[in-house]
């Protein structure tokens, strides 16, 4: 999976690179999500602007992430597209992390990409 | 691709020029996540031509969820079978229909998921309890969705074929 993690102040911002996570790549991207979680500390933001579709699998990946930050570390979701918000929305998972329209704007200053 | 009867029968004659429904997209592939993500991204394309002003969302989610469901269960425990894909448009309502010759699928996912006792808002997070993470689960979300956006949902098994039929009405305006 195509994943960008830039460390910023307060956060790691992950930018999901992949137009689909969907049933044929979520369990690659868990994989790799679990990585770059267990490499870092705090808050974790998931950019999925570039992402236009997410299935179940997709979102059961998503979930499993969160629990593996739970309870220490939110992970948050940014940017997400209309039929992903919808997936969200469907399923009450929108309730249950907390989803930013852009960037969110307390992540401080960037600093080298990890 | 299609091959008529060789798979499994329709039940109705395929789209014919004529007053009948135009038959969209018509297309047997193997019941494998990469040839259903491929599959199901030349079904949309094709419905994206065919309604250029409608926004196909929902009719995306519902068919990836249906044909994953039949990646996944189907033919579990033995090689990846066909799956094929027919779709006919009215209007702004897509016609689906979704065929395997896997093992019969079972009965109770054709209900609409229970209401909670609560009512339909009854999540720990609407009535200002902490959401404990490690009780969030992982799966069942797809006929969650399913049931949430497909119509007129109708499942026969015949002579060794699963048949799951239903309705998906395009959104208006096209999404960016």
């Amino acid at each position: 999976m195509q994943l960008t993690t830039t460390r910023h102040a307060n956060g790691l911002l992950v930018q999901v690179g992949e137009q689909r996570i969907d049933a044929a790549s979520a369990i690659r991207f868990k994989d790799d999500m679990r990585e770059i979680v267990e490499q870092s500390d705090g808050r974790v933001v998931l950019d999925l602007g570039q992402v236009q579709f997410l299935d179940s699998s997709g979102l059961g990946a998503v979930v499993s992430v969160m629990k593996i930050l739970a309870p220490a570390r939110p992970l948050e979701l940014a940017r997400v597209t209309p039929t992903v918000a919808r997936v969200l929305q469907l399923t009450r998972m929108d309730r249950v992390m907390r989803i930013h329209e852009g960037l969110p704007d307390d992540l401080g200053q960037p600093g080298v990409a990890a | 691709m299609s091959e008529g009867l060789a798979f499994c029968g329709r039940a109705d004659p395929p789209g014919e020029v004529g007053p009948g429904p135009v038959l969209t997209f018509d297309e047997r592939f193997a019941a494998t996540p990469d040839q259903v993500r491929k599959g199901l991204m030349r079904a949309m394309a094709r419905v994206r031509r065919a309604r250029p002003d409608h926004d196909p969302g929902t009719l995306e989610i519902v068919l990836a969820e249906v044909l994953n469901n039949v990646a996944e269960h189907a033919y579990a425990g033995g090689p990846a079978g066909a799956v094929e894909l027919g779709l006919s448009l009215s209007g702004g309502t897509v016609d689906c229909t979704v065929c395997d010759r896997g093992a019969p699928l079972p009965r109770h996912l054709l209900d609409p998921p229970a209401v909670a006792a609560e009512g339909p808002d009854a999540s720990p997070a609407d009535a200002g309890l902490p959401v404990i993470a490690d009780e969030l689960p992982e799966g069942g979300f797809g006929w969650q969705l399913i049931h949430a956006l497909a119509e007129n949902l109708r499942y026969a098994r015949r002579e060794g074929c699963n048949h799951l039929a239903f309705s998906v009405t395009l959104g208006p305006g096209q999404r960016g």
